[in-house]
């Protein structure tokens, strides 16, 4: 099958485009380099089959950090027939700097110039005509957003897939010009080699990916200080700099700015944002109110949602069944039961305001305003986004965490992320703590994690010293969220609960009930009796905590049923103080399966050891103190 | 003067920066170049980041002292 890849700076709409091509398969997202995993679809157009490769933003093909890397490293080992360069249309010069550079690369490509309602807003006028005949490409304007313009481009894809032309290099002045010729001729065997011979330059890690001849950087070293002689600049920043004043020069050449940009709405909510007084209060107080918000509407929700199973259960009670079929009744009318009376209800809420923070630019706000607090922690700004994107889930978050350009801060912040209580944990908050105890015991489970959040961090920079680097980090414009997006975001989060996770709760709480039916459940309770003792819970919970480690919200369900009751009469079965340690205990006790292998795929085996080992004694530690503490004082 | 002294929602052009080739490559492939007029437009407590922004074409990074200390601006 014929390969196309989406080759874009952060923001410019690329995965709006892909949404709107491959049908809201990908994740689009707001905060710049969110699309850290490579997504795919295939496309069938007018007959056509091809597939499309959504690669992360990425300001230059010369990598600063991880993120940026996938791009490089794509366009070097992996086959494709056609770029698709995204243009955001608002910031042409800019974005023409990405542009020269895969052009460089030698393959057929097309320009799409996206936001072009932006664009418009703020006065931008374009010659695509003009534009094209410079690049030597096709340029077709669109508003991914709105699916406009999508036609056309895809006319065109399928266009050249048929018919492909090699886009050709612009040259840029005649001394580097003979430089990469040059170097070039070090890489005769590869297509892309005057690619390659830029990269060279420009990316010395590019020798631990493929094999350059030692004479290359000989002869680098010997021509960097003919031109740091002459020009008195680095090689690499003679080149760079050209690259923009070449950018710059096509972009004058057929932009024409009608109007000045006028101060829009979006601006002034912006600055009441990001202003260092105002801007605090009200991070914090939309985090406690959506929290508050959240613990709200699944409550209601799971009351309307429940009250059906109810009355079939009572129904199931009444069947007579063989002993055998009995658990296997039951099990399927509890798990189902669980998924979607207890869990869709509080997993809604939270995936949407989480997916509201995104699309609005909250999240990349964030970075903005607790940098300096992080470097206090041993971190910096751009380890807040990773952090609260984990109250969602913290597998993408962990691999959010790829922005991050030193290694050590993204060790720690994946470290980190586990403690944070995702839509699963708080799945287990709201429906105990905050249904039986109260909802500001369910806010301090929150802090709780924050706390041992920010101690961990402190302890990690105080063994691993190093100089946090400073923070660069573009920061989008505020943006009134368009719904459309918010909900498309909502459903794709939810869409693999349904199918992966739903038929898991069901089968486990299919086996407990078989675990029930021939006591191997008492074992497993009677080997860990020593951990439920110093927790203070009934020797039946400690079976539960085992599917805990499953998914995070199965301990919920079990819970109920290896006690033997319903989770919303639970409260005749277990003590307040109970419901806060088994609550406290899971939020923190071990990071689920699928983070630990997150952890191993973005890592290694150790990292995800630690984390494990880490979250195991910090839960224990953590969760007896407090109840001792509670015990002592008689709360 | 380098634009760690420079005043909020003032405007001020880059004429250069003080900093190795990497870190100038991503301030150029950001949109903070030489030439370029930008404000201060929020600075963060406790001796934070400044978000600056490029009034050219709108385009807003938040930016760490020790960096903003490495560029050179001029009154516009």
């Amino acid at each position: 099958m014929k390969r196309v890849a989406l080759i874009g700076q952060p923001n410019c709409g690329k995965s709006a485009l892909f949404n709107a091509i491959a049908g809201y398969k990908a994740n689009s997202s707001h905060f710049p380099g969110t699309t850290v995993e490579i997504l795919t679809s295939e496309v069938i157009y007018k007959d056509e089959t091809f597939e499309l490769v959504d690669l992360p933003g990425s300001y230059s093909l010369s990598p600063f950090d991880k993120a940026e890397e996938v791009n490089t490293l794509f366009i070097l080992k992996e086959n494709f027939d056609l770029i698709i360069n995204v243009i955001d249309a608002s910031i042409l010069n800019r974005s023409l700097e990405l542009t020269i550079e895969i052009l460089d690369i030698g393959k057929p490509t097309i320009v799409v110039l996206n936001m072009m309602d932006e664009a418009k807003k703020k006065g931008i006028k374009i010659d695509i005509e003009k534009l094209s005949s410079i690049l030597g490409v096709p340029v077709i304007p669109t508003i991914a957003l709105y699916g406009e313009g999508v036609d056309n481009l895809l006319n065109n894809v399928i266009k050249i897939l048929k018919n492909p032309r090699n886009a050709k290099p612009i040259t840029l002045n005649s001394t580097i010009e003979a430089i990469v010729n040059k170097l070039s001729s070090y890489f005769k065997e590869r297509e892309e080699k005057r690619f390659i011979a830029f990269k060279g330059i420009e990316w010395p890690e590019l020798k631990n990916h493929i094999k350059i001849p030692r004479e290359f950087f000989v002869e680098i070293e010997r021509i960097n200080e003919e031109i740091e002689k002459i020009y008195g600049k680095d090689i690499k920043e003679f080149i760079f700099s050209e690259r923009h004043h070449l950018s710059m020069k096509i972009a004058e050449e057929v932009v024409k700015i009608s109007h000045t940009i006028e101060k829009t709405m979006e601006e002034k909510i912006d600055k009441i944002l990001y202003h260092p007084f105002w801007g605090y209060i009200i991070f914090l107080l939309s985090f406690i109110l959506v929290l508050l918000l959240i613990f709200k509407i699944g409550g209601f929700l799971e009351e309307i949602f429940v009250y059906p199973f109810d009355i079939l259960s009572a129904k199931f009670q009444t069947i007579k069944a063989a002993k055998i079929i009995k658990p296997f009744i039951n099990g399927t009318l509890e798990g189902t039961m669980g998924a979607i009376g207890v869990i869709i209800p509080f997993m809604v809420p939270v995936i949407f305001f989480i997916s509201l923070f995104e699309e609005t630019g909250f999240l990349a706000r964030s970075a903005f305003l607790f940098d300096s607090f992080m470097h206090k922690i041993g971190l910096h700004g751009k380890s807040i986004p990773p952090l609260i994107m984990g109250f969602g889930c913290n597998v993408p978050a962990i691999s959010a965490t790829r922005i991050i350009e030193s290694e050590r801060d993204r060790i720690i912040t994946a470290l980190l992320i586990p403690f944070i209580p995702c839509s699963a944990r708080t799945i287990i908050i709201s429906a105990l703590v905050s249904k039986f105890l109260g909802v500001w015991w369910a806010l301090f489970i929150y802090l709780i994690s924050i706390v041992i959040a920010i101690i961990i961090s402190l302890i990690a920079s105080k063994l691993i010293k190093y100089p946090a680097p400073g923070l660069i980090m573009e920061i989008p414009g505020f943006k009134i969220p368009s719904m459309k997006n918010v909900l498309i975001k909502t459903w794709l989060q939810l869409k693999p609960f349904l199918f992966y996770a739903v038929p898991i709760l069901i089968l486990g709480s299919i086996f407990i009930e078989y675990f029930k039916l021939y006591g191997a459940e008492s074992i497993i309770n009677g080997i860990l009796r020593p951990i439920t003792y110093v927790l203070n819970l009934p020797s039946q919970t400690g079976f539960t905590l085992i599917f805990g480690f499953l998914r995070k919200e199965l301990a919920l369900l079990m819970l109920g049923q290896s006690l033997g009751v319903k989770i919303t009469e639970i409260t005749s079965v277990l003590t307040p103080l109970q419901i806060l340690s088994f609550t406290i205990f899971t939020t923190l006790y071990v990071p689920c399966l699928a983070t630990l292998l997150i952890l191993k795929k973005e890592f290694n085996g150790k990292i995800a050891t630690i984390s494990l080992i880490l979250n195991v004694t910090v839960a224990l530690l953590v969760t007896t103190l407090i109840i001792q503490i509670l015990k002592i004082t008689g709360i | 003067m380098t634009l760690i002294n420079a005043k909020p929602n003032k405007t001020y052009i880059i004429i250069g920066f003080n900093g190795g080739p990497n870190l100038i490559q991503r301030l150029y492939s950001m949109g903070l170049y030489p030439g370029a007029r930008i404000q201060i437009v929020s600075v963060a407590p406790l001796r934070g980041p400044l978000m600056v922004k490029n009034i050219d074409n709108g385009i807003q990074i938040a930016l760490g002292r020790g960096i903003v200390s490495k560029i050179i601006v001029t009154e516009a």
